[in-house]
């Protein structure tokens, strides 16, 4: 949740997302997207091997990090918001496609 | 307010505008939840993690923070943000039943696409342009193919 997971340091702003319900392409769209906003590095923790189908169990261990630098101030608070929403927005929409 | 424990381990935070609260994967698959989130979109930010369980226990925390309510005062977004879950759960509810009737009419939709697709009677409108087409090539004869030779061989001697 965002208390863990999307922490303020000094102008940094961290964000984690879990494996099993965000898609790691919807999370790298999203900051795409985002990437006139603000610099962002996305990090996949815990990945199995490329076509190796894994189930959801092992799913569940596995994150997505993202890190963002250079927010602008005035976006800070929204930033996080903004983010999540259009990650689940991509998500949904992959995973109807 | 009654001292009893929200439902789902509902946490309302009128401070924060936002509404925590689980759902079980074995009542709600994750496409249904999804699908209720996706109708949230526009109206609060959605945010979904999984709460730490028992091996096999499966569930999906969510936290629902309101676009609206900034001027609300705390009494009024309390009661807000309660509806907000209440909603949710409706949709949850309504999500299951449209994901239960689309599995029950999958055969019979399927089914109604395929004759739909490749029943229609007669030929099809291409396939009457090309026999049009053929017909008026068989009609004009500039070769004189179809003329028997005998009858051809008279013209030129008359």
């Amino acid at each position: 949740m965002p208390e863990q997971a999307g922490q303020e340091q000094g102008g940094v702003l961290r964000l984690c997302f879990q494996r099993s319900l965000y898609h790691p392409e919807a999370i790298r769209a999203t900051a795409a997207r985002f990437a006139r906003l603000a610099t962002f590095e996305v990090e996949e923790i815990g990945q199995g091997q490329d076509g190796q189908k894994q189930d959801s169990q092992k799913q569940d261990s596995q994150e997505i990090r993202v890190r963002i630098t250079g927010v602008p101030a005035a976006l800070m608070a929204r930033m996080e918001d903004e983010f999540c929403n259009h990650a689940l927005f991509q998500t949904i929409q992959m995973g109807r496609a | 307010m009654s001292a009893e424990p929200l439902p789902n381990g509902m946490q309302i935070r009128a401070d924060q505008r936002e509404v925590q609260f689980t759902v079980s994967e074995e009542l709600y698959p994750l496409e249904v939840i999804q699908g209720a989130a996706y109708l949230f979109l526009d109206r609060c930010y959605v945010w979904m993690d999984r709460p730490p369980l028992p091996e096999g226990e499966r569930q999906v925390r969510l936290r629902l923070r309101t676009k609206q309510g900034r001027e609300a005062g705390a009494g009024e977004l309390e009661a807000m943000l309660e509806g907000m879950a209440g909603e949710f759960s409706n949709e949850l509810l309504n999500q299951a039943l449209r994901r239960s009737i689309g599995q029950s009419n999958a055969r019979i939709r399927e089914f109604i696409m395929a004759r739909a697709f490749f029943a229609a009677d007669g030929p099809s409108t291409v396939d009457r342009l090309l026999a049009e087409l053929d017909a008026e090539e068989m009609a004009s004869d500039p070769l004189e193919i179809q003329i028997p030779w005998s009858q051809g061989a008279e013209k030129k001697d008359a």
